[in-house]
């Protein structure tokens, strides 16, 4: 059962990313760019996407799907009388496996672009992409453990983190494309929007200031406001009978 | 003094819902929140090495004042101290000296063996190799839980399961253990085993025991001291026997004859509960029980008699019916 859960699983995850690939190349048949992204660079941006993603999915699904039970079916109650940090704890307690072997795919479009793209890496631009990969990754997570945390308040609401996981979607595509009160949102509300680009455009040399400013202060805002709002939850948090 | 509570007092928010697909559509958009007061201004103090018995009815508040105790929750108002911390703070120093225990929540990985888990505890609470090797050879040997620790967790019985949990909270050796009925759904011989293991390490490390339970047989075997809590509010609060013997005022007397004996033979002694000619039930004052039970003797002619205290599920259930 386990197997074919696991190869059903995958199978999934596979056919999810080979259709974003068909997606741009339908997209970019006929036209070079797209506000100045052209389909290489957009194939990148979508391999760092799916990396963050099945990273961030490799940590924290198992973790974030199950955070509606700990609320409302009070089993957060023993993990809160441990000695040791409950918010790593509820975030880290799983791992899901399915999730890891997805991340072969994404690590082989990534590594298949930056050799077509004929980028020439220096020791700084991978520092550098890292750093802006971690700080990206902190975003993402800490949003989804934001949206869960309005649990505390509502105590049921099944399958919260699908909301996270459809704004987190909009990252996958260049930022250069939305404008108006969507590009206020993605900046201003849900910050998401300079967290894919910023990295890849680190691996190509591309430093743009403001949205590198952007993507650290949200990223250590975010953090600090899931640990706040953790705190303020935890006061809130009822236990089930 | 290990445990210190001041006035604690606790709500819940709720809102209710009538049946019927309308009333969930107004329900989603206007929804009255409702209060109950679940303890209402409790005070008691426990000192070290006390087992402590938590009596209540269902909703009382007794598993809402262990949650507070052990800092799942916050309470609304008044003031508690653990070990002299504050519970709701949840302070390492303080979470490393107590274990919590539920009989309805396991804190086991569900897909693992017992011993994975021992093991993430270990690393949790920081226990040195070899005191985790002498608690847990130890604890499987008093328990006989040696054969069973690299079994999956789910396909273990619910009293091995109990046992394992007991394990897991106490090879940290807590100062304090909180005890949510641990025995809830268990065979007798599972309940026993459990009660003495309890009784023994309470006595061996002088661990200070909190224990909320249904089973009256749980109370009477392991508690010194009883709280009976009702509708939020401590309504006794002292040693079990005194209250058997405030509230337990009479002693059962059963008696078979040798012959028939006549009814009004019988009513001079106590009050009669069951008469059948050959044999009788009465109840007599706590205090002459030495002299009626000597007449009984005397001028009946008796084959057997046994006496006995009055039940104390009886005494609980007449302290709350009077309420």
């Amino acid at each position: 059962m386990f197997r074919t859960h696991f190869f059903l699983s995958f199978t999934a995850h596979f056919l999810w990313f080979l259709m974003f690939i068909l997606f741009y190349t339908i997209l970019y048949k006929d036209i070079n760019t797209i506000n100045g992204w052209s389909y290489d660079q957009s194939l990148l941006l979508l391999s760092v996407f799916f990396l963050i993603d099945t990273t961030g999915f490799t940590v924290f699904i198992k973790n974030f799907s199950t955070f509606p039970e700990y609320i409302s079916e009070g089993k957060l109650d023993i993990l809160l009388t441990k000695p040791v940090d409950s918010q790593f704890m509820i975030c880290t307690r799983y791992f899901s496996l399915i999730s890891l072997f997805s991340l072969g795919p994404a690590l082989f479009l990534f590594i298949h672009q930056i050799i077509k793209m004929d980028l020439a890496l220096t020791p700084l631009s991978i520092a550098l992409f890292c750093i802006f990969f971690l700080a990206s990754l902190i975003i993402y997570a800490s949003i989804w453990f934001i949206t869960n945390i309005i649990l505390f308040w509502v105590i049921k609401v099944e399958m919260i983190h699908e909301f996270f996981v459809m704004f987190f979607r909009f990252m996958q595509f260049p930022p250069d494309i939305f404008g108006g009160s969507l590009r206020i949102f993605f900046i201003g509300i849900m910050p998401v929007l300079f967290t894919i680009s910023v990295p890849t455009q680190a691996l190509q040399g591309i430093f743009e200031p403001t949205s590198i400013i952007a993507l650290v202060v949200a990223a250590v805002i975010s953090l600090i406001l899931s640990r706040i709002l953790w705190k303020i939850g935890l006061k809130k948090y009822q236990s089930a009978a | 003094m290990i445990i210190s509570v001041k006035n604690l007092k606790k709500s819940y928010e709720y809102s209710e819902k009538g049946a019927g697909v309308m009333n969930a559509m107004r329900n989603l958009f206007n929804r009255e929140k409702l209060y109950v007061e679940a303890v209402k201004g409790i005070s008691f103090e426990i000192d070290e090495g006390e087992f402590v018995g938590f009596i209540g009815k269902n909703g009382a508040g007794k598993t809402t004042t262990l949650k507070m105790l052990s800092g799942i929750l916050t309470p609304a108002s008044g003031e508690v101290r653990v070990l002299g911390h504050i519970p709701f703070h949840r302070e390492a120093k303080l979470q490393k000296q107590f274990a919590l225990v539920m009989g309805q929540k396991n804190q086991l990985w569900w897909d693992l063996p017992a011993i994975e888990s021992f093991i993430l505890n270990k690393a949790i609470y920081e226990i040195p190799e070899k005191e985790f090797q002498e608690n847990l050879e130890e604890m499987s040997e008093l328990l006989d839980i040696k054969d069973i620790l690299n079994i999956q967790v789910r396909q273990l019985s619910l009293g091995e399961r109990m046992k394992c949990e007991l394990v897991a909270a106490l090879l940290h050796s807590p100062k304090i253990l909180f005890l949510d009925e641990p025995t809830i759904g268990l065979d007798v011989v599972s309940q026993k085993k459990i009660r003495d293991f309890l009784r023994d390490y309470n006595e061996r490390k002088k661990a200070t025991i909190i224990l909320t339970s249904h089973y009256m047989e749980d109370i009477r075997r392991l508690c010194n001291r009883v709280m009976i809590i009702d509708h939020g509010t401590l309504i006794y609060d002292g040693e079990y026997r005194k209250l058997q013997a405030q509230h337990g005022g009479q002693k059962t007397v059963e008696m078979t004859f040798l012959e028939q004996v006549a009814r009004q033979d019988l009513e001079i002694f106590g009050d009669i509960i069951q008469y059948q000619g050959s044999g009788a039930t009465i109840t007599i004052p706590r205090e002459k029980t030495a002299e009626i039970t000597a007449q009984l003797l005397k001028k009946l002619p008796i084959d057997d008699i046994s006496i006995h205290e009055k039940d104390m599920e009886e005494i609980i259930r007449e302290i709350f019916g009077r309420r």
